[in-house]
């Protein structure tokens, strides 16, 4: 397939990560997504040149797996909207799973594990419009792509 | 939702007192000769805010409706809409299996139109409704 409309399906975990492994999760949908962006993989450039080097030198340093940040409908019912914002106020990592889907037939074209903490939750209620939520998950450590 | 409106339109205490039971969807019948009468009839309707739920999962659906209300003086048409713009603005809650969240009033227009040798009077309200929509 060479172009796709995106679709995601957002996950948060019930557990409290790393204790419990993503196998051994049980994890809720983060319902009425309207974007997610993200992960933004970065390195910062370390510079090793010496008196030897005939030209400047670097390699990349530990990788830097940035956040993901998403949007949603706000739904009150919505088990997994509700933990994402409990975990905003406090101190709790979590299992997070994006899969991306194939909006023809919802079938799985890649799935994104890895560990987060939910660090920003803004609601917005204007007159007139959806009540809507911003939200940002900063992952920690290494993520897989399956 | 057209059906949900039109026993709405029909049952309401106020509307009925102004229009009596002559509440049209689409077009007035040519026949009807006592006024004032309500038409109404659906302009647009857009999905708003959509997300990855997709249907049949709820979703928020903007829906446009133009009343057009018609007597033969300029008084009673006026007098009839005010009655109907006033119970469509108070509209929000569950009516059949619509859930109207939001309403608001996008125009109003005033026109006379012939009717053989002589004018009628017809007031036009554009009313846009904010509906949560499944399954209809």
């Amino acid at each position: 397939m060479a172009k796709v409309l995106a679709k995601n399906v957002l996950y948060i975990g019930q557990g409290v990560a790393p204790g419990v492994a993503p196998g051994a999760d049980t994890f809720d949908i983060i319902g009425n997504v309207t974007a997610i962006t993200g992960p933004e993989l970065s390195k910062d450039e370390v510079e090793v040149t010496d008196m030897d080097s005939v030209n400047k030198e670097f390699f990349g340093d530990l990788a830097n797996p940035g956040s993901i940040n998403f949007t949603c409908n706000r739904n009150y019912g919505n088990t997994g909207q509700t933990r994402a914002r409990t975990d905003a106020q406090a101190q709790t990592l979590r299992n997070i799973r994006v899969e991306r889907l194939d909006p023809s037939d919802d079938s799985v074209l890649e799935t994104v594990n890895f560990v987060g903490e939910v660090m920003e939750w803004s609601e917005d209620n204007t007159q007139g419009a959806a009540a809507t939520v911003t939200a940002r998950c900063k992952i920690t450590q290494d993520l897989t792509f399956t | 939702m057209h059906n949900d409106l039109y026993n709405w339109l029909a049952n309401n205490a106020a509307i009925k007192g102004a229009v009596g039971s002559r509440v049209y969807h689409q077009s007035m019948p040519q026949a009807n000769t006592t006024f004032p009468a309500l038409a109404f009839e659906m302009v647009g309707r857009t999905e708003i805010e959509p997300d990855f739920d997709r249907y049949p999962a709820a979703v928020l659906d903007e829906v446009r409706y133009q009343f057009d209300i018609i007597a033969k003086q300029s008084a009673d048409a006026i007098s009839a809409a005010i009655v109907v713009s006033n119970e469509l603005r108070s509209l929000k809650g569950v009516i059949g299996t619509t859930n109207v969240q939001w309403t608001r009033l996008d125009n109003e227009n005033h026109f006379e139109e012939k009717e053989g040798d002589k004018l009628r009077r017809r007031v036009v309200l554009d009313y846009s409704f904010i509906i949560e929509a499944q399954s209809e």
